[in-house]
């Protein structure tokens, strides 16, 4: 008998904003992360049987998701740059100050996508690093240097801002 | 935490979906059950199967009945001609009963015209 978590509407309805967020985040583009949002939802109906409790189909959800995205971004071969052009990417958060939001999330949309992907998944889902290397399959000794070097390069050009 | 990573964290929350995404996501996981379903239990073969089915149903009793038509007319057919046969046989019963009335009547007149 299947558990109500199981069915993959119940999953759907809890983990769609998750996993269309992560696509949005890392593939700046809204059409792209529907996209990548059914193939992920469409895998997991197929893989439905294999997940054993609902923090598994949570993490198999993160995993296959960040990779269908950094997939789909390289197959496009498309690299966002950090303009101003907001219209790609997600609207505006509930920061205190939504031109710090706006001016962040371009920047983060202008970082590699291995160093996006990391990001994402350290800010927007609050993963700890080794949790992202498991997401990942990526060394966390690798996970943390990405981490820094994307601080690095976004407080470098937010240092005005913030100051 | 610095100032950084606390306004990442806002930056970064989580966008929510399309309303109509869900939608779209259960059509298409519909779409691919039918694909995947074995060739009998597709819908249009289900459906090709019931027709077909309805239509030997519907032959099948046009048939009983044009047979039990046939049948019917046959005995109709048979009961004529007994009838006929039959008429035509007491037509010619009658016609020696009135041929044998009609020599006695003769003969009784003679007998009387002798006398």
């Amino acid at each position: 008998m299947s558990t109500p978590w199981r069915t993959l509407e119940a999953l759907l309805a809890k983990h769609q904003a998750m996993v269309f967020s992560i696509a949005l985040r890392i593939t700046c583009d809204r059409s792209l992360a529907e996209e990548v949002t059914q193939d992920v939802f469409l895998e997991l109906h197929r893989n439905l049987g294999g997940m054993a409790s609902e923090d598994h189909a949570l993490f198999w959800l993160r995993k296959v998701s960040a990779h269908r995205a950094i997939d789909a971004v390289r197959r496009l071969a498309r690299i966002p740059e950090a303009t101003d052009d907001a219209a790609e990417l997600p609207g505006e958060s509930s920061s205190s100050d939504p031109m710090l939001a706006r001016r962040l999330q371009q920047l983060v949309a202008g970082l590699p996508e291995n160093i996006r992907a990391v990001i994402v998944l350290r800010y927007q889902e609050d993963l700890m690093p080794e949790e992202i290397s498991r997401t990942l399959n990526m060394p966390v000794a690798t996970v943390k240097s990405n981490l820094q070097r994307g601080l690095e390069l976004l407080r470098r050009k937010t240092e005005k801002v913030l100051r | 935490m610095d100032d950084l990573e606390q306004a990442l964290r806002t930056a970064l929350q989580r966008e929510p979906a399309p309303e109509y995404l869900a939608g779209r996501i259960l059509s298409r996981v519909g779409q691919e059950s039918i694909a995947t379903l074995p060739w009998w239990r597709m819908p249009r073969v289900r459906w090709a199967t019931a027709v077909a089915l309805a239509a030997c149903v519907t032959v099948g009793v046009l048939e009983r009945e044009r047979e039990q038509r046939l049948r019917g007319e046959q005995a109709r057919q048979q009961v004529l001609l007994a009838l006929r046969i039959t008429g035509s046989k007491l037509r010619g019963v009658q016609r020696q009963v009135v041929q044998q009335f009609s020599d006695s009547n003769a003969s009784d007149s003679n007998e009387r015209g002798r006398q």
